[in-house]
């Protein structure tokens, strides 16, 4: 037989409590003869106890209660076991879902990427041909000089008025010339006709003799009154050309005389039209160019997006290695439970005990150093900022 | 019109009065478009002229080819912002002097 601290601690009770009693009478009461009767009743008590309870029997010795710890240690286990199958498959349902999300996600940015080039391509369109056609500043600079050739068209045909004017203004001097001669030739004709009036009447004084010089005069005086009358209508002629002249002298130099105030608000219309459009060109073209920025911007993030769903990659890994770890562990627990059920329930010997122990140990052994090189291998790729994807 | 030689320098001086149009082409002529041998230099003001046209425009050009066209010495003074732009349109900063 033999006394552990525990069993001393834990069996006869009735030993303890006899000599609790007896150390609170020997403390509180001091007769000569206590110590003596305290002493015989302390060894009936100890001896009486000892006999009622006899010492516990040694674990491995009573497989009898053993039932209860086995069943429990089975419930763990297959708690465990089914747990860590539920982890695993829920874990490979995730897998499933990431693969075809990340699949979607990246189709779906491909497209993107693809209209993403695409605008920019048409962008690229829209402004090579306004570089390269006809810009509204072109016409107006070309309307601006077919203004200018127009002023100059008035111009020069103001000019070439203003000498015709000039022109019938010298031939108007030599008309008026003509006038004063016309006067002339009616003073000579009245001279001769008056001449002829005074040879009649010598003729008529001649008498006989005179008769013919008198037709000769007559006939004079008919001349100078022809000669009158052809002065008269050389005179009206002159003077409904000189009518005429004055006439054409007005209509020319209306011609002459054009508003030029039309052509000069037009030019200053034009002018403000160039500035306008200057101005817009200006401002389409920066907008154009904040649009080509933001076009590539949106290229280079789609394809950081894309890049970053490389993670689906790692994510996988971490997921595969974490079932391998939950299905190792299920082989892990069901050994150990085993192995802890027999050392906690079956009768072995010392040397069988200490092995099995020995045996669950090693095996957690192993399993920790299988993680810890795990954790350490190659395959594992901790950032995403490791691969690069080029999209264009 | 106001029209005065400076015998000394040969400079004929054109001092135009409110409208410088058709109705003063004869003046204009007389003063100095007529026969005789032109000035050397010409100054028209038109410091005074509130309307022109485009026979003022035609006058000066007759004068510049009177002048010696291309050799001519005229200058065209105290023309109010209007005029100005006018004769620029009509491209006559490149043929005459516009001060």
């Amino acid at each position: 037989m033999s006394f552990t601290p525990a069993s001393l601690f834990r069996r006869p009770l009735a030993g303890w409590i006899a000599s609790v009693v007896a150390l609170l009478l020997s403390l509180l009461w001091h007769p000569a003869w206590l110590a003596p009767l305290l002493v015989l009743a302390l060894t009936a008590a100890w001896f009486f106890a000892m006999r009622a309870e006899p010492p516990a029997a040694p674990v491995a010795a009573a497989p009898a209660s053993s039932e209860p710890v086995r069943e429990a240690l089975e419930d763990v286990r297959s708690a465990l076991v089914d747990e860590l199958g539920h982890a695993t498959r829920e874990l490979h349902q995730g897998l499933d879902l990431l693969r075809d999300a990340v699949s979607e996600l990246g189709g779906g940015f491909d497209g993107l990427s693809n209209k993403t080039a695409l605008q920019q391509s048409l962008l690229k369109q829209i402004i090579d041909v306004q570089d390269g056609g006809v810009s509204v500043q072109d016409f107006a600079a070309r309307t601006g000089d077919l203004l200018e050739h127009f002023v100059g068209m008035i111009v020069q045909m103001s000019r070439e008025s203003l000498r015709i004017v000039y022109r019938i203004d010298g031939m108007a001097k030599e008309m008026d010339a003509v006038f004063g001669l016309l006067r002339n030739v009616n003073t000579i004709a009245e001279e001769t006709n008056l001449l002829a009036l005074n040879a009649a009447i010598e003729a008529a004084r001649a008498g006989e003799s005179g008769r013919g010089f008198a037709v000769v005069a007559g006939e004079i005086r008919n001349l100078a009154s022809n000669s009158n009358q052809l002065n008269e209508r050389i005179g009206g002629h002159v003077e409904r050309a000189r009518t005429a002249m004055e006439q054409l002298r007005g209509l020319i130099g209306a011609m002459a005389s054009q508003d030029l105030n039309v052509a000069l608000s037009a030019k200053g219309g034009i002018d403000a039209m160039t500035a306008h459009v200057t101005e817009s060109d200006a401002r389409s073209s920066k907008v154009a160019d904040q649009v080509v920025e933001i076009s590539r911007g949106l290229g280079s993030d789609v394809s950081t997006t894309v890049r970053s769903l490389q993670f689906e990659d790692i994510l996988r890994q971490l997921i595969t290695q974490t079932r391998t770890r939950l299905t190792e562990l299920q082989d892990v627990t069901t050994e150990c439970t085993r192995d802890i059920e027999e050392l906690a329930c079956t009768a072995l010997e010392a040397d069988a005990l200490a092995e099995r122990s020995q045996r669950v140990r090693s095996r957690l052994a192993i399993q920790r150093e299988k993680a810890r090189l795990r954790s350490r291998g190659p395959a594992l790729q901790n950032s995403m900022d490791a691969g690069e994807i080029e999209l264009f | 019109m106001i029209v005065h030689h400076d015998p000394e320098l040969d400079c004929l001086t054109l001092q135009l009065g409110e409208r410088f149009d058709f109705s003063i082409h004869r003046d204009f002529h007389d003063a100095c478009l007529g026969a005789g041998k032109p000035a050397r230099s010409y100054v028209i003001d038109l410091g005074e002229v509130a309307g022109m046209d485009s026979s003022a425009l035609g006058m000066l050009l007759l004068l510049r080819e009177h002048a010696g066209a291309d050799r001519a010495d005229i200058r065209i003074v105290n023309a109010s912002g209007e005029l100005r732009s006018t004769l620029r349109v009509a491209g006559f900063d490149k043929l005459f002097v516009l001060h």
